[in-house]
């Protein structure tokens, strides 16, 4: 089948399970605790009021029904209105997105700068230094609380040295911090897989062959090597952005950072439904579009892929 | 005849946790111009080792601690890695056993033949089209112009390893070696493969070491066989000769084989192939041998040179130690 | 009927040599011990330190509050001046106690559900891997903070929580077992004599894949560790007084300029909490099979 074809395909095969997240959150947020309604009115409402403001919520009208208008209004890209704030959620949602994106892509950034060097390096020289050194970065990485280390981090560079600031995020200097801690967590991960990757292909079949018809040792490792490890280490990346739009939470937490996650912890305690309801659906809904494009990436770079898809 | 190849004394141990195995140990023969010189054994007999250490290809935790592999008078293991490369590929090849996992799947088969131009003559692979269409047409590959676009995983069995022939025979090298080239294919297609590989080598008059454990394939096509065990060479011989009047315990065991395939199996070949960690004491083969005497317990026989044919058995060299 | 038992005999002994060698590989690697060791303490300061702490976590005495690390109170005194180090032993109880909790929960369930779906295959797991599907489109903490502002806090929740947020990679995980186990041959064999699905499936596929389950466990009983704090930290998981590891450093945080103390120890232990579970899990594995280690690898 075609490249079009396919990622139609893919798209297709989402939608089943968007819905299914829509429908998950419709029935979580239909259980929280407490009537959205009278909540929004207030304790000195009358029963009136809380009926008339139950009425303009929707909530009065049978479940289902409830939720076929969502869905719909979905279509239309509108995830409701926030209850807190009054306004469209979507609005909220992407006022936030840029600094959650920006984070995301930094740390990411940094992580691959970090990560894929030392991964490389230590799979062709693991008993190293810098073999040791990439494996406690990927012990660390996995065993570090985030927002504990952001919390040193400011500690140490916020109030001891007066380097950095600690919250916020007016300039480019508030992004050093949330960043670095934020890559710790996904180096971790990345340089591991880094090492056991490019380990695996250099230990292939086709790296003898290379060196038997007499290549030099740097064609081999980049050339054959190298290639061929990128492909599981390019698909993780991709997955780790996609987890991040969600994940980056405790990190925002910690370092005030006004993203998309820290606006759905704030609605948590807020009590904000329609808030709740449209940022977890929407995250949820980024990460499948996410994880269609690194699908979709993957079959470019790996001709066996594409020859599975094609059909060639 | 010339000799292009000696070994001498050739030692490759493997350095594991559980202890050392000895895979290649004090292993000597010799090739010539223009012959075919079978090597047969069991797995794990050593003969893919000696492979690798001809071209030094034996990668830690394996090392080449002893011994001289002399091509055309230079020994091999004295040459540094920058000449070693030169060698590989142009003037002595290797063609593997698996084509697909021997050929790079992200790459095509076009690519990966031209790199062997890249290496030796300098040329991006991917100018040397007209070259690798050429060396495709001649291992008859259908339709070359459009099959150096395809990657391994398009090609059949039979296909890939024309691919993996081809590049070892693009650059007209002295010295072909093929360890185990049809042990992954149909036994349709091991025939067409062997018959082109054998046509490719009298062709360019190069000289072949073909490596297996299938003694039907050895004795249609090498001029002389070696045989191995246990990382040692037990006999070497005419193939004519060895065919007919063997030896060594073990080549008769195996040439038994060959004539009756299915009654000789439980009289003359009893056991497992020993560990190389713990090879057993003496003589390697002797808890499977039908001849085997005290000595055999004690000692490693040496070697013999009887009629131009050399074993290593205490049955011939008539002394002991 | 002697030579039944008698091989009976043999399969015991060789299991429990199969044991011992197991053991042995496991100490030779002394990362993976050292944190066993380390982990066992902590286990037993879950249960016996509440009985053996200098003062009580919950006394506070506003006029010592904040103190640094003193001869007095080895780990300071937070906010309230309760002595850090009685809170943290206190809270060891919490923290492992939620993260053993929800690994089970969320194993027993995820292991059944991905045995029947890679077992049994077809409408039953087109079901359930979309249902799966579905859960991972969240990030786990994500999944986890959802579950828990709909339950609302406490302990118990965050144990559900948490559990519930790791029943989809116990699924996954599983059913990449259960295929990689599916075509051996023994199973075929049990196939052939007849037995039912259910006798194999708990009979020969489960007792097979446990060994790859519990090394996966250990390293997401740190996950769940982790996410566990994490949730305290922002609140929404244990609630004050009761002194979890992450609602510590959620309540010191806006202490953190004068008094760091409050937080650092608090981070200190779930770090090394984090990291003993982690390189157990990784002499376990090395220890084991490599056809195990394999299994694993190949589950991805």
């Amino acid at each position: 089948m075609s490249f079009t074809r396919y990622v139609a395909l893919r798209i297709f095969q989402a939608i089943p399970t968007i819905i299914g997240v829509v429908v998950v959150m419709f029935i979580l947020v239909r259980m929280l605790p407490g009537d959205p309604a009278r909540l929004i009115a207030g304790p000195e409402a009358s029963e009136e009021d809380v009926r008339r403001i139950r009425e303009i919520l929707g909530l009065n009208k049978p479940l289902y029904i409830q939720f076929v208008e969502y869905l719909l209004s979905l279509l239309r890209g509108d995830l409701g209105l926030s209850i807190k704030f009054g306004t469209p959620v979507v609005n909220e949602i992407m006022s936030r997105l840029p600094y959650t994106i920006i984070l995301a892509v930094t740390a990411e950034a940094i992580a691959v700068a970090t990560a894929l060097p030392l991964g490389i390096i230590s799979a062709m020289k693991p008993q190293s230094r810098i073999g040791y050194l990439s494996t406690i970065v990927s012990l660390l990485g996995s065993s570090i609380p985030i927002y504990w280390m952001g919390l040193v981090f400011i500690a140490i560079f916020a109030v001891e040295l007066r380097l950095l600031p600690s919250s916020g995020a007016e300039s480019p200097r508030h992004l050093v911090l949330p960043a670095l801690t934020l890559s710790l967590l996904l180096m971790g991960n990345l340089t591991r897989i880094t090492k056991v990757s490019v380990i695996e292909a250099l230990e292939s079949n086709y790296i003898t062959t290379a060196r038997a018809k007499g290549l030099s040792e740097r064609i081999v490792i980049l050339r054959h090597g190298l290639r061929n490890a990128m492909i599981p280490i390019v698909t993780i990346m991709g997955i780790q952005l996609g987890a991040l739009l969600g994940g980056a939470i405790l990190t925002e937490t910690v370092f005030a950072w006004p993203g998309v996650g820290l606006l759905l912890v704030d609605s948590i305690f807020y009590r904000d439904y329609t808030l709740i309801q449209g940022i977890v659906v929407f995250i949820a809904s980024m990460i499948v579009a996410i994880n269609i494009i690194v699908d979709v990436v993957y079959v470019v770079i790996d001709p066996r892929v594409r020859g599975i898809i094609w059909g060639r | 005849m010339q000799e292009i190849l000696r070994i001498e004394n050739l030692k490759v141990y493997y350095y594991l946790p559980q202890g050392i195995v000895k895979a290649v140990d004090d292993v000597s023969f010799n090739v010539y111009t223009d012959e075919v010189l079978g090597i047969a054994g069991e797995s794990g007999s050593g003969k893919s080792t000696v492979a690798h250490a001809i071209l030094r290809l034996v990668k830690p935790p394996g090392e080449i601690i002893g011994g001289r592999i002399l091509f055309k008078g230079r020994d091999l293991l004295k040459l540094s890695e920058d000449e070693m490369r030169a060698l590989r590929g142009r003037e002595i090849t290797l063609i593997f056993q698996d084509p697909s996992t021997y050929l790079n799947p992200v790459y095509t088969v076009g690519f990966q033949i031209g790199e062997v131009y890249e290496a030796h003559e300098k040329v991006k692979p991917k100018k040397a089209i007209h070259k690798v269409v050429d060396i495709l047409r001649s291992v008859k590959i259908p339709d070359p112009t459009r099959r150096i676009y395809s990657y391994p995983h398009e090609l059949s069995g039979g296909m890939k390893q024309r691919i993996l022939i081809s590049m070892g025979i693009a650059l007209t090298p002295t010295l072909i070696i093929a360890d185990e080239p049809t042990s992954a294919l149909d036994v349709t297609i091991q025939a067409q493969i062997i018959e082109l590989l054998d046509e490719m080598r009298r062709e360019i008059r190069a000289s072949m070491i073909f490596i297996t454990h299938d003694l039907h394939l050895l004795s249609e096509i090498s001029n002389r066989i070696m045989v191995m065990y246990a990382g040692k060479c037990v006999e070497i011989g005419e193939t004519s000769k060895i065919t007919s009047d063997p030896l060594h315990p073990y080549t008769k065991a195996l040439m038994q084989l060959l004539r009756y395939p299915r009654k000789s199996k439980l009289q003359s070949l009893r056991g497992s192939p020993p560990s190389l960690i713990n090879p057993p004491r003496g003589c390697r083969f002797h808890p499977r041998c039908l001849y085997s005497m005290d000595t055999c317990r004690e000692y490693e026989p040496n070697i013999v040179n009887i009629n131009g044919r050399t074993v290593s058995c205490f049955l011939y060299s008539g002394r002991y130690g | 009927m002697g030579e039944v038992s008698i091989v009976i005999e043999k399969l015991r002994e060789a299991k429990a040599r199969q044991r011992a060698l197991l053991w042995l590989k496991f100490k030779s690697n002394k990362a993976a011990f050292i944190s066993l060791c380390i982990l066992t303490f902590i286990f037993l300061l879950a249960i016996l330190g509440p009985y053996m702490v200098p003062e009580s976590p919950y006394d506070f005495n506003l006029s010592r509050a904040l103190e640094p690390p003193s001869l007095n109170s080895i780990f300071g005194r937070d906010e309230l001046g309760r002595n850090i180090l009685s809170r943290v032993i206190v809270g060891s109880r919490f923290s492992i106690g939620v993260a053993l909790l929800s690994v089970l929960l969320g194993g027993c369930i995820g292991v059944l559900l991905g045995l029947v779906s890679g077992y049994i295959g077809g409408k039953v797991d087109v079901v359930i891997q979309r249902f799966t599907d579905i859960l991972l489109a969240f990030p786990t903490i994500l999944l986890a903070i959802a579950l828990i502002s709909v339950l609302g806090v406490g302990i118990g929740n965050l144990i559900v929580s948490i559990g519930v947020s790791t029943v989809p990679i116990y699924i996954r995980l599983s059913r990449s077992l259960v295929f990689q186990i599916r075509s051996e041959d023994y199973i075929t064999a049990a196939f052939a004599l007849g037995k039912s699905g259910r006798y194999i499936m708990f009979r020969h596929v489960l007792p097979n894949i446990l060994p790859a389950i519990i090394v996966q466990s250990t390293y997401y009983m740190g996950l769940s560790l982790l996410l566990a704090s994490g949730l305290g930290f922002l609140g929404l998981g244990v609630q004050p007084p009761i002194p979890e590891w992450g609602a510590m450093i959620g309540s010191g945080r806006t202490y953190i300029y004068s008094s760091p103390h409050v937080i650092i120890f608090p981070g200190l232990f779930i770090l090394i909490s984090a990291l003993c579970f982690n390189l157990t899990g990784d002499g376990l594995r090395d220890a084991l099979d490599p056809r195990i280690k394999v299994m694993i690898r190949r589950a991805g």
